[in-house]
Protein backbone atom coordinates (compact mmCIF):
# COMPACT_ATOMS: atom_id res chain seq x y z
CA UNK A 1 0.00 0.00 0.00
CA UNK A 2 1.48 3.39 -0.98
CA UNK A 3 2.36 5.86 1.77
CA UNK A 4 0.45 9.14 2.09
CA UNK A 5 2.88 11.16 -0.08
CA UNK A 6 2.66 8.56 -2.84
CA UNK A 7 -1.14 8.51 -2.54
CA UNK A 8 -1.26 12.28 -3.03
CA UNK A 9 1.13 12.13 -6.01
CA UNK A 10 -0.99 9.43 -7.63
CA UNK A 11 -4.13 11.53 -7.21
CA UNK A 12 -2.37 14.57 -8.69
CA UNK A 13 -1.50 12.41 -11.71
CA UNK A 14 -5.24 11.91 -12.19
CA UNK A 15 -5.72 8.51 -10.59
CA UNK A 16 -9.04 9.09 -8.86
CA UNK A 17 -9.18 5.56 -7.38
CA UNK A 18 -6.55 6.64 -4.83
CA UNK A 19 -8.69 9.58 -3.79
CA UNK A 20 -11.64 7.23 -3.28
CA UNK A 21 -9.36 5.05 -1.17
CA UNK A 22 -8.75 8.03 1.14
CA UNK A 23 -12.46 8.85 1.18
CA UNK A 24 -13.38 5.28 2.13
CA UNK A 25 -10.81 5.20 4.90
CA UNK A 26 -11.83 8.44 6.61
CA UNK A 27 -15.36 9.42 5.60
CA UNK A 28 -17.31 7.78 8.44
CA UNK A 29 -14.86 8.92 11.13
CA UNK A 30 -15.10 12.52 9.96
CA UNK A 31 -18.88 12.18 9.56
CA UNK A 32 -19.32 10.97 13.15
CA UNK A 33 -17.12 13.78 14.44
CA UNK A 34 -19.24 16.36 12.58
CA UNK A 35 -22.51 14.66 13.58
CA UNK A 36 -21.57 14.77 17.28
CA UNK A 37 -20.91 18.49 16.95
CA UNK A 38 -23.94 19.65 14.95
CA UNK A 39 -26.58 16.87 15.49
CA UNK A 40 -28.05 17.08 12.01
CA UNK A 41 -27.55 14.18 9.60
CA UNK A 42 -28.20 15.97 6.31
CA UNK A 43 -26.07 18.98 7.17
CA UNK A 44 -23.32 16.72 8.53
CA UNK A 45 -23.26 14.85 5.20
CA UNK A 46 -22.99 18.15 3.33
CA UNK A 47 -20.14 19.29 5.55
CA UNK A 48 -18.22 16.03 5.09
CA UNK A 49 -18.71 16.20 1.33
CA UNK A 50 -17.47 19.80 1.27
CA UNK A 51 -14.47 18.83 3.44
CA UNK A 52 -13.40 16.07 1.02
CA UNK A 53 -14.08 18.34 -1.96
CA UNK A 54 -11.86 21.09 -0.51
CA UNK A 55 -9.18 18.54 0.34
CA UNK A 56 -9.20 17.36 -3.29
CA UNK A 57 -9.18 20.91 -4.64
CA UNK A 58 -6.24 21.97 -2.45
CA UNK A 59 -4.28 18.77 -2.90
CA UNK A 60 -1.52 20.59 -4.78
CA UNK A 61 -0.88 22.65 -1.64
CA UNK A 62 -0.79 19.65 0.69
CA UNK A 63 2.88 19.36 1.62
CA UNK A 64 2.56 16.41 3.96
CA UNK A 65 3.06 18.66 7.03
CA UNK A 66 0.51 16.47 8.86
CA UNK A 67 -1.42 13.26 8.31
CA UNK A 68 -4.13 13.26 5.64
CA UNK A 69 -6.77 12.44 8.28
CA UNK A 70 -5.64 15.40 10.41
CA UNK A 71 -5.90 17.71 7.40
CA UNK A 72 -9.44 16.53 6.56
CA UNK A 73 -10.51 16.83 10.23
CA UNK A 74 -9.13 20.40 10.27
CA UNK A 75 -11.23 21.35 7.23
CA UNK A 76 -14.33 19.68 8.73
CA UNK A 77 -13.78 21.39 12.08
CA UNK A 78 -13.58 24.82 10.40
CA UNK A 79 -16.72 24.09 8.39
CA UNK A 80 -18.51 23.13 11.63
CA UNK A 81 -17.43 26.44 13.17
CA UNK A 82 -18.81 28.37 10.19
CA UNK A 83 -22.03 26.33 10.37
CA UNK A 84 -22.49 27.05 14.09
CA UNK A 85 -21.71 30.74 13.57
CA UNK A 86 -24.33 30.92 10.82
CA UNK A 87 -26.93 28.99 12.82
CA UNK A 88 -26.01 30.92 16.01
CA UNK A 89 -26.77 27.81 18.11
CA UNK A 90 -27.26 24.09 17.68
CA UNK A 91 -30.98 23.72 18.10
CA UNK A 92 -31.62 20.02 17.62
CA UNK A 93 -35.16 19.28 18.80
CA UNK A 94 -35.95 16.49 21.29
CA UNK A 95 -37.37 14.41 18.44
CA UNK A 96 -34.20 14.84 16.38
CA UNK A 97 -32.08 13.92 19.39
CA UNK A 98 -34.20 10.78 19.96
CA UNK A 99 -33.13 9.58 16.50
CA UNK A 100 -29.56 9.41 17.68
CA UNK A 101 -30.17 7.43 20.84
CA UNK A 102 -28.88 3.92 20.58
CA UNK A 103 -30.90 1.08 22.02
CA UNK A 104 -30.20 -2.38 23.36
CA UNK A 105 -31.63 -5.70 22.24
CA UNK A 106 -34.32 -6.74 24.79
CA UNK A 107 -37.11 -4.52 26.20
CA UNK A 108 -35.55 -3.92 29.66
CA UNK A 109 -32.15 -3.29 28.14
CA UNK A 110 -33.74 -0.99 25.59
CA UNK A 111 -35.29 1.13 28.36
CA UNK A 112 -32.13 1.37 30.51
CA UNK A 113 -29.85 2.00 27.56
CA UNK A 114 -32.20 4.55 26.09
CA UNK A 115 -32.41 6.49 29.34
CA UNK A 116 -28.66 6.38 29.87
CA UNK A 117 -27.95 7.33 26.27
CA UNK A 118 -30.38 10.23 26.52
CA UNK A 119 -28.60 11.55 29.64
CA UNK A 120 -25.14 11.16 28.09
CA UNK A 121 -26.20 12.79 24.85
CA UNK A 122 -27.75 15.74 26.67
CA UNK A 123 -24.66 16.11 28.84
CA UNK A 124 -22.42 16.09 25.75
CA UNK A 125 -24.69 18.53 23.94
CA UNK A 126 -24.46 21.03 26.80
CA UNK A 127 -20.64 21.07 26.80
CA UNK A 128 -18.86 24.14 25.46
CA UNK A 129 -17.97 23.60 21.78
CA UNK A 130 -14.23 23.73 22.42
CA UNK A 131 -14.45 21.04 25.13
CA UNK A 132 -16.83 18.96 23.05
CA UNK A 133 -14.54 18.90 19.99
CA UNK A 134 -11.61 17.74 22.11
CA UNK A 135 -13.47 15.01 24.04
CA UNK A 136 -15.24 13.69 20.91
CA UNK A 137 -11.95 13.38 19.04
CA UNK A 138 -10.46 11.59 22.03
CA UNK A 139 -13.33 9.18 22.77
CA UNK A 140 -14.59 8.58 19.24
CA UNK A 141 -11.32 7.64 17.59
CA UNK A 142 -8.90 7.50 20.50
CA UNK A 143 -6.75 10.18 18.89
CA UNK A 144 -3.60 11.22 20.74
CA UNK A 145 -3.40 14.64 22.43
CA UNK A 146 -0.84 15.63 19.80
CA UNK A 147 -3.17 14.76 16.90
CA UNK A 148 -6.04 16.59 18.62
CA UNK A 149 -3.85 19.66 19.12
CA UNK A 150 -2.99 19.62 15.39
CA UNK A 151 -6.63 19.31 14.35
CA UNK A 152 -7.80 22.05 16.70
CA UNK A 153 -4.68 24.11 15.98
CA UNK A 154 -4.06 24.54 19.69
CA UNK A 155 -1.27 24.03 22.15
CA UNK A 156 -1.10 20.51 23.63
CA UNK A 157 -1.56 21.89 27.17
CA UNK A 158 -4.79 23.59 26.04
CA UNK A 159 -6.00 20.23 24.76
CA UNK A 160 -5.14 18.57 28.10
CA UNK A 161 -7.09 21.28 29.94
CA UNK A 162 -10.08 20.96 27.63
CA UNK A 163 -10.26 17.19 28.03
CA UNK A 164 -9.91 17.48 31.83
CA UNK A 165 -12.66 20.13 32.06
CA UNK A 166 -14.94 18.24 29.68
CA UNK A 167 -14.71 15.13 31.87
CA UNK A 168 -15.21 17.20 35.05
CA UNK A 169 -18.38 18.77 33.58
CA UNK A 170 -19.65 15.40 32.40
CA UNK A 171 -18.94 13.81 35.81
CA UNK A 172 -21.07 16.52 37.43
CA UNK A 173 -23.93 16.12 34.97
CA UNK A 174 -23.85 12.33 35.06
CA UNK A 175 -23.05 11.99 38.75
CA UNK A 176 -25.87 9.44 39.41
CA UNK A 177 -24.47 7.27 36.69
CA UNK A 178 -20.74 7.57 37.33
CA UNK A 179 -20.54 8.08 41.11
CA UNK A 180 -23.24 5.63 42.31
CA UNK A 181 -20.95 2.84 43.48
CA UNK A 182 -17.58 4.29 42.65
CA UNK A 183 -17.45 5.89 46.12
CA UNK B 1 6.71 12.50 45.76
CA UNK B 2 3.53 14.02 44.28
CA UNK B 3 0.58 15.00 46.47
CA UNK B 4 -3.11 14.20 45.77
CA UNK B 5 -3.79 17.41 43.81
CA UNK B 6 -0.86 16.78 41.49
CA UNK B 7 -1.94 13.16 40.99
CA UNK B 8 -5.56 14.18 40.30
CA UNK B 9 -4.35 16.61 37.65
CA UNK B 10 -2.61 13.73 35.88
CA UNK B 11 -5.46 11.18 36.00
CA UNK B 12 -6.87 12.12 32.59
CA UNK B 13 -3.47 11.73 30.98
CA UNK B 14 -3.14 8.42 32.83
CA UNK B 15 -6.37 6.94 31.45
CA UNK B 16 -5.60 8.31 27.97
CA UNK B 17 -2.12 6.73 28.10
CA UNK B 18 -0.46 10.10 27.56
CA UNK B 19 1.89 9.85 30.53
CA UNK B 20 5.22 8.07 30.66
CA UNK B 21 5.54 7.50 34.41
CA UNK B 22 2.44 5.37 35.04
CA UNK B 23 4.02 3.47 37.92
CA UNK B 24 4.17 6.57 40.12
CA UNK B 25 0.43 7.13 39.73
CA UNK B 26 -0.44 3.47 40.25
CA UNK B 27 1.60 3.42 43.47
CA UNK B 28 -0.25 6.50 44.76
CA UNK B 29 -3.67 5.09 43.79
CA UNK B 30 -3.04 1.88 45.74
CA UNK B 31 -2.44 3.86 48.91
CA UNK B 32 -5.03 6.65 48.40
CA UNK B 33 -8.77 5.73 48.29
CA UNK B 34 -9.76 9.32 47.41
CA UNK B 35 -7.62 9.40 44.24
CA UNK B 36 -8.69 5.80 43.45
CA UNK B 37 -12.37 6.94 43.50
CA UNK B 38 -11.53 9.92 41.29
CA UNK B 39 -9.82 7.62 38.80
CA UNK B 40 -12.82 5.26 38.77
CA UNK B 41 -15.21 8.19 38.12
CA UNK B 42 -13.10 9.43 35.21
CA UNK B 43 -12.95 5.93 33.71
CA UNK B 44 -16.75 5.70 33.91
CA UNK B 45 -17.16 9.12 32.30
CA UNK B 46 -14.87 8.01 29.51
CA UNK B 47 -16.77 4.76 28.90
CA UNK B 48 -20.15 6.58 29.14
CA UNK B 49 -19.07 9.00 26.44
CA UNK B 50 -17.88 6.11 24.26
CA UNK B 51 -21.28 4.49 24.79
CA UNK B 52 -23.38 7.63 24.30
CA UNK B 53 -21.52 9.16 21.39
CA UNK B 54 -23.46 9.04 18.09
CA UNK B 55 -22.19 6.46 15.62
CA UNK B 56 -23.64 6.50 12.16
CA UNK B 57 -22.59 5.66 8.60
CA UNK B 58 -22.79 7.75 5.49
CA UNK B 59 -25.24 6.59 2.80
CA UNK B 60 -23.77 4.33 0.11
CA UNK B 61 -24.38 7.05 -2.50
CA UNK B 62 -21.88 9.39 -0.78
CA UNK B 63 -18.82 8.55 -2.92
CA UNK B 64 -20.79 8.82 -6.14
CA UNK B 65 -22.19 12.24 -5.17
CA UNK B 66 -18.76 13.47 -4.12
CA UNK B 67 -17.10 12.36 -7.37
CA UNK B 68 -19.92 13.95 -9.42
CA UNK B 69 -19.40 17.21 -7.53
CA UNK B 70 -15.66 17.11 -8.25
CA UNK B 71 -16.16 16.28 -11.93
CA UNK B 72 -18.85 18.92 -12.48
CA UNK B 73 -16.65 21.62 -10.93
CA UNK B 74 -13.74 20.49 -13.11
CA UNK B 75 -15.87 20.79 -16.26
CA UNK B 76 -17.26 24.21 -15.36
CA UNK B 77 -13.79 25.61 -14.72
CA UNK B 78 -13.13 28.69 -16.92
CA UNK B 79 -10.95 27.74 -19.88
CA UNK B 80 -9.42 31.24 -20.13
CA UNK B 81 -5.87 31.57 -18.91
CA UNK B 82 -3.00 33.93 -19.69
CA UNK B 83 0.43 32.34 -19.42
CA UNK B 84 -1.14 29.87 -17.01
CA UNK B 85 -2.58 32.62 -14.77
CA UNK B 86 -6.10 32.50 -13.31
CA UNK B 87 -8.58 34.95 -14.96
CA UNK B 88 -8.41 37.60 -12.19
CA UNK B 89 -4.58 37.64 -12.16
CA UNK B 90 -4.49 37.51 -15.97
CA UNK B 91 -6.79 40.56 -16.17
CA UNK B 92 -4.56 42.48 -13.75
CA UNK B 93 -1.44 41.51 -15.77
CA UNK B 94 -3.06 42.65 -19.04
CA UNK B 95 -4.01 46.00 -17.46
CA UNK B 96 -0.43 46.56 -16.25
CA UNK B 97 1.03 45.67 -19.65
CA UNK B 98 -1.48 47.99 -21.35
CA UNK B 99 -0.56 50.81 -18.92
CA UNK B 100 3.17 50.39 -19.63
CA UNK B 101 2.48 50.36 -23.39
CA UNK B 102 0.45 53.61 -23.19
CA UNK B 103 3.17 55.29 -21.11
CA UNK B 104 6.05 54.50 -23.46
CA UNK B 105 4.22 55.18 -26.71
CA UNK B 106 2.70 58.53 -25.73
CA UNK B 107 4.67 61.57 -27.14
CA UNK B 108 6.66 63.37 -24.45
CA UNK B 109 4.96 66.80 -25.00
CA UNK B 110 1.50 65.25 -24.42
CA UNK B 111 2.68 63.42 -21.34
CA UNK B 112 3.77 66.60 -19.49
CA UNK B 113 1.12 69.04 -20.70
CA UNK B 114 -0.10 71.61 -18.15
CA UNK B 115 -3.69 70.65 -17.41
CA UNK B 116 -4.56 74.30 -16.57
CA UNK B 117 -3.65 75.59 -20.01
CA UNK B 118 -7.04 75.03 -21.69
CA UNK B 119 -8.73 77.17 -18.98
CA UNK B 120 -6.42 80.08 -19.77
CA UNK B 121 -7.17 79.74 -23.45
CA UNK B 122 -10.90 79.73 -22.77
CA UNK B 123 -10.59 82.80 -20.58
CA UNK B 124 -8.58 84.50 -23.28
CA UNK B 125 -11.13 83.86 -25.98
CA UNK B 126 -14.37 84.43 -24.09
CA UNK B 127 -13.55 87.30 -21.75
CA UNK B 128 -10.54 89.20 -22.98
CA UNK B 129 -11.54 89.02 -26.62
CA UNK B 130 -14.92 90.50 -25.69
CA UNK B 131 -13.19 93.30 -23.81
CA UNK B 132 -10.86 93.87 -26.74
CA UNK B 133 -13.83 94.07 -29.07
CA UNK B 134 -15.56 96.59 -26.79
CA UNK B 135 -12.46 98.71 -26.69
CA UNK B 136 -12.30 98.56 -30.44
CA UNK B 137 -16.01 99.54 -30.78
CA UNK B 138 -15.70 102.43 -28.37
CA UNK B 139 -12.48 103.81 -29.77
CA UNK B 140 -12.17 102.54 -33.32
CA UNK B 141 -11.20 105.99 -34.51
CA UNK B 142 -9.31 106.82 -31.40
CA UNK B 143 -5.54 106.93 -31.34
CA UNK B 144 -5.55 105.35 -27.83
CA UNK B 145 -6.98 102.02 -29.12
CA UNK B 146 -3.55 100.50 -29.38
CA UNK B 147 -2.62 101.63 -25.85
CA UNK B 148 -5.88 100.17 -24.41
CA UNK B 149 -5.12 96.79 -25.96
CA UNK B 150 -1.58 96.89 -24.63
CA UNK B 151 -2.97 97.61 -21.11
CA UNK B 152 -5.39 94.72 -21.39
CA UNK B 153 -2.68 92.14 -22.20
CA UNK B 154 0.11 93.78 -20.20
CA UNK B 155 -0.08 91.27 -17.36
CA UNK B 156 0.11 88.29 -19.67
CA UNK B 157 3.06 89.58 -21.65
CA UNK B 158 4.90 91.36 -18.84
CA UNK B 159 4.76 94.61 -20.68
Amino acid sequence: MPNERELVNNILEGREEYFEQIVDEHKNKVYNFVLNIIYNREDAQEIVMEAFYRFYKDLKNFKGHCKISTYIYQIAKNLCKDYIKKKKAITASLEEMENFIQTGTNSEEIYIKKEESRQILNALKSLKNGYKEAIILRELEGLSYEQISEILNENINTVKTKIRRARQDLALQLKDMVRSDAE
Amino acid sequence: MKDCNEIKNLLNEYIDREIANRAEIEKHIEACPDCATELEVLKRVSSSVKQGIIKDSLPSSFNQKLMSKIRSKKESKPSFSFFGLKPAYAFAAILIIFGIFIFFFTPVKDKFINPKQPEVVAYFTETENQQAENIFLVSHNDSTEEEALIDLFADDYNL
